[in-house]
């Protein structure tokens, strides 16, 4: 996650057709990453994303700090998917095994590269589909955006206490799963 | 210390997520205690790999295909989002701050060389109109200001005095023997003529 907005140029009241489709190349595979991880499946990340952007840039002139526009844009991507979970209940994590073979993207990896890569992603992907949902979230906006617990308490609606209990026990998971996987 | 510290404990500290206090004494536990310490470790290190792969994509996801498919969803959602949109009102015509101020200052000269230029008179008057829509109600002249229908009475004989003109009634150049002014808003005078021993009397009333 370390794209970040970078120096769009832009008028953040109207942006042109062209200004538009720089803030949405520039910040796309960030916050498609964010709101996958969230809900766990690529078809409804894709379809959250797109509402993500359309909601952000529909709202162009509540962005009045384009430094804060990554911040801005995050925080309405996860809204949106934490609003998607509500809505939605569980995540059916059982697509993850559905999506084809993993596809050689770089070419500077090498085959053993591109197979440990796969294992590793596999290892955590599975850790993270242990949690419930609340706590990978929870886990996610605290390890992955580095909000604060007080932020990630008002984007999920409950209490800083409860956030730690979240992030708390996910991490214990995360850690018995691991140690499963190693043994 | 010999009990260990809880887990829980150990997966908060590893993003700082523990009290004051108990982020104190688990430091203190840890570094004499091998076996925490390396829990420790380990629970960092988690948080590590998640960063890490949150920033991977999914396995076998055609990432161009789905960015370029998802950017025309976007474009397209704009534009449908546009064509069902409330239309807008036209807002009024807004000032930004600099030519407001220039205009403010200009008005401010024209209407300070219009005060400096108008007569004494009408300088007051206006003052007192402006005073007393500030203090919201009518404000009555000061006599200094307008002393309104004014009796005189002195040596050269009576004289009933408004709005600047003046009415003087006088024998004359005899100065009269007497002169009276009541509070009610008259005066008199009262001359004796030095060769016949008439006298006569001179009255105004302000009415």
């Amino acid at each position: 996650m370390s794209e970040a907005p970078g120096s769009t140029g832009f008028d953040a009241t109207s942006l042109s057709s062209d200004q538009q489709t720089r803030f949405v190349n520039e910040n796309l595979r960030r916050v498609f990453l964010l709101i996958y991880r969230i809900v766990g499946n690529v078809p409804d990340a894709q379809d959250l994303t797109q509402e993500a952007f359309i909601k952000a840039l529909q709202r162009q002139d509540q962005l009045k700090d384009l430094d804060k526009a990554a911040h801005w844009l995050s925080r309405i991507a996860s809204n949106t998917a934490i609003d998607f979970l509500r809505r939605a209940g569980r995540v059916n994590f059982s697509e993850l095994e559905d999506l084809p073979e993993p596809v050689a993207k770089s070419r500077e990896e090498s085959p053993e590269d591109l197979l440990l890569r796969a294992e590793r992603r596999e290892y955590l992907e599975g850790g993270l589909g242990v949690l419930t949902e609340r706590e990978r979230t929870a886990l996610l906006l605290r390890d992955v955006e580095d909000l604060p617990a007080e932020e990630v308490a008002a984007r999920l609606n409950c209490s800083k206490a409860t956030v730690r209990s979240h992030i708390a026990n996910g991490r214990v998971k995360l850690r018995r799963y691991f140690e499963r996987r190693k043994s | 210390m010999t009990a260990h510290v809880s887990e829980i404990d150990l997966a908060l500290a590893a993003s700082g997520d523990l009290s004051l206090w108990r982020a104190v004494m688990l430091r203190l536990h840890v570094a004499g205690c091998e076996r925490c310490r390396k829990a420790a470790e380990e629970f960092r290190a988690d948080r590590r790999r998640v960063r890490q792969i949150a920033s991977e994509l999914p396995a076998g996801l055609d990432w161009d295909r789905v960015a370029a498919e998802m950017t025309a969803n976007i474009h397209l959602g704009l534009a449908a989002g546009e064509c069902v949109a409330p239309r807008r009102k036209k807002s009024a015509v807004t000032l930004s701050w600099r030519p407001a101020a220039v205009m403010a200052g200009v008005a401010v000269l024209l209407a300070t060389g219009w005060w400096l230029n108008m007569p004494h008179d009408a300088t007051v008057a206006l003052g007192r109109a402006l005073s007393s829509v500030v203090h919201g109600r009518t404000m009555a002249p000061s006599p200094a200001e307008d002393p309104g229908m004014v009796v005189n009475a002195d040596e050269k004989g009576v004289e009933l005095r408004e709005n600047g003109g003046s009415l003087g009634i006088s024998e004359g150049s005899a100065p009269p023997l007497a002169v009276t002014v009541s509070v009610p808003g008259s005066a008199s005078a009262r001359y004796v003529d030095g060769d016949t021993g008439q006298v006569t009397i001179t009255s105004v009333y302000a009415q």
